[in-house]
């Protein structure tokens, strides 16, 4: 039977926005690795290139999990948005401090956000096994990915303000979109607590923000990733 | 097969040679992406790269603005150091960072010499 609150957009559906978002987050990976291959010509260090990895890779993870409808797996699906979360604020964080702060990031402290990311398999495995319900888990994990997207997008906010106001060319355009991508984030998990903590927002406008999410977070890797090819062609 | 990106950097460690206390020297994308740079111990190439192409694109902008002319080179100074920027080309910038021990006209005469050598590659 159909749900009719998912038909009409009020509750969370698997439809066409579930499809584009897996698309365009599994295609900025691809792009992010095409981009890495150029490294040699923006080089910001090895860190920032892994977490720009890891954002897109976990947060298609994330995406892929739309497709399941267990409590346990959704849990598992909030982890990867949280560590994306984490690992997208650390890469710009990391970008800012090499190019406009000259800063050299030591080696234990650009791990230092892969270590906080551990902290939430290891919450999940602690809360299933201290018998914990997983319908609860579930919204713990919720809860706690809207509060990680808001206040990381909140410092992407931040960062890409300042490098975009630095930088020339393309590079303000990568680093304008990204801006977007993170206010779409805020506003996309922002409308989320709103719906936990007092009246619900049709899942359609949430899903809206978080497609739009997507496809700023795409073109920004697209430019970039076309300005490193564009150069590696012409200097080669 | 020699690369642009060998030519470049050939480019620039004669120029380095014929002039003296150069500290740094790179040639650079309107972005401020590094095309060839050589080493500098004061100075991030990625750093060196984004801010030179970063004034360059400002203070054309102003040109632009006060004249309605492009702007071909930039020359700004401190107590102990000045960095000369030159078009090279459609697509590329040269940036100089020198010290004070060098004569100015020297620093700019090579760098032009050297621009027309990198719109050539």
């Amino acid at each position: 039977m159909i749900n009719s609150l998912s038909l009409y957009g009020i509750e969370e559906s698997i439809g066409i926005h579930v499809i584009l978002s897996n698309l365009f987050w599994w295609t900025s990976l691809i792009l992010v690795i095409t981009a890495y291959k150029n490294r040699r010509i923006w080089n910001v260090g090895e860190m920032p290139w892994t977490y720009l990895f890891l954002t897109f890779l976990f947060f298609g993870i994330r995406e892929l999990g739309h497709l399941t409808k267990s409590s346990l797996l959704d849990s598992i699906r909030y982890i990867f948005g949280i560590c994306s979360a984490i690992f997208m604020t650390s890469a710009l964080i990391l970008i800012y401090m090499k190019i406009y702060k000259r800063k050299t990031t030591s080696k234990s402290m650009s791990f230092i956000p892969l270590m906080f990311a551990l902290i939430f398999p290891i919450l999940l495995i602690y809360l299933y096994f201290s018998g914990t319900k997983t319908e609860t888990i579930k919204n713990i994990f919720f809860n706690l990915e809207n509060f990680m997207w808001i206040i990381g997008s909140s410092i992407t906010v931040y960062t890409t303000y300042m490098l975009g106001t630095k930088s020339t060319g393309d590079f303000v355009h990568v680093f304008m979109f990204f801006q977007f991508a993170a206010i779409f984030a805020i506003l996309w998990k922002f409308l989320g607590v709103i719906g936990t903590i007092s009246s619900p927002i049709p899942y359609s406008i949430r899903e809206f923000m978080e497609t739009l999410f997507g496809v700023c977070a795409i073109i920004s890797m697209f430019i970039l990733e076309k300005m490193l090819r564009k150069l590696s062609r012409h200097i080669s | 097969m020699t690369t642009k990106a060998e030519l470049y950097l050939f480019a620039l460690s004669e120029l380095e040679k014929s002039t003296g206390d150069i500290i740094s020297t790179a040639i650079v994308t309107h972005d401020g992406l590094i095309m060839a740079s050589t080493k500098s111990d004061t100075m991030h190439r990625e750093t060196f790269a984004a801010y030179g192409a970063a004034s360059f694109k400002r203070a054309g902008e102003t040109m632009e603005e006060l004249t309605g002319e492009n702007i071909d080179v930039l020359i700004y100074e401190s107590k102990n150091y000045m960095v000369v920027t030159v078009r090279a080309g459609m697509h590329a910038l040269l940036i100089v960072l020198a010290g004070k021990n060098v004569q100015m006209g020297l620093v700019l005469m090579n760098t032009q010499k050297t621009a027309i050598k990198i719109k050539e590659i």
